[in-house]
């Protein structure tokens, strides 16, 4: 009877543990996308999307949610071997694509290339895609590994 | 050689940040798929488990001599049992043939 209850709670103790993760991965991990904006807001300044991410930092964050997940997911998954061949494929991609995107911003910024050679605009756009890219593969594999834990 | 792959690379930066884009939707989809395979198994393995409980209460009342119990456990869990369940009490049809909301405890005699 009780191994009926525990099972009853699969699904309550998975949306928690997912719940988890979209607080200290998403929302926390992501501070700097609300904090900064709400202190220009208080100090009635203007502040563009571009002016907050055209500097690369969220390249840093797919890096980290995206290797922090598959090492997860080799810790304690492994549920079949698409699943696997998906998290290398998908983390090798947004791995290698963010250190080269952040490779390109930081030479730009050195003066190793050209300063127009590299456009913030471009910059930003392909942080919102890593990033989104980044956190919609973590929190896949968060699911798949909370699932197959229980 | 390292060279020219950075160069592919950095000239066809944004395809591959949509075909990154692309293959994380896609390990969402898998995902998805996956949890919801394991609901359905872990939902299957409730039923059962619920079944075999409701029978074993069943055969425990039975054997304490609670036959009305045992009627009213039935009803209560007419939902879980399976048919095999009663085609294994009920071997030659009598509680098919009579009522199909009698008990097919009566063809073995426990009446």
């Amino acid at each position: 009877m009780w191994k009926m209850l525990n099972d009853d709670h699969v699904v309550a103790h998975v949306l928690k543990d997912f719940g988890y993760w979209f607080l200290f991965s998403i929302v926390i991990s992501l501070a700097q996308l609300w904090l900064i904006p709400c202190f220009y807001y208080l100090t009635q300044k203007p502040l563009t999307w571009l002016e907050l991410v055209g500097n690369g930092s969220l390249l840093f964050f797919a890096t980290t949610i995206t290797s922090k997940t598959a090492g997860e997911y080799f810790k304690k998954g492994k549920s079949n071997e698409l699943a696997t061949l998906f998290c290398i494929g998908v983390t090798f991609l947004i791995v290698m694509m963010s250190v080269f995107a952040y490779a390109l911003v930081t030479a730009a910024r050195m003066g190793i290339l050209a300063s127009n050679s590299l456009s913030p605009e471009r910059v930003a756009t392909v942080s919102n895609i890593l990033a989104l890219s980044g956190a919609i593969f973590s929190g896949a594999f968060t699911l798949l590994i909370r699932v197959d834990g229980k | 050689m390292m060279h020219s792959i950075l160069r592919w690379i950095s000239d066809h930066f944004g395809s591959l940040a949509i075909l990154t884009l692309a293959a994380s939707l896609g390990s969402l989809a898998f995902a998805v798929v996956e949890v919801l395979k394991r609901l359905r198994q872990l939902q299957q393995k409730l039923v059962r488990e619920s079944a075999a409980h409701a029978e074993e209460l069943k055969r425990a009342l039975i054997s304490e001599g609670n036959q009305s119990r045992a009627d009213g456990w039935d009803k209560q869990n007419e939902s879980y049992a399976p048919k095999k369940h009663l085609d294994v009490l009920d071997p030659v049809g009598q509680g098919a043939s009579s009522s199909s909301n009698q008990s097919p405890l009566g063809s073995i005699g426990c009446n």
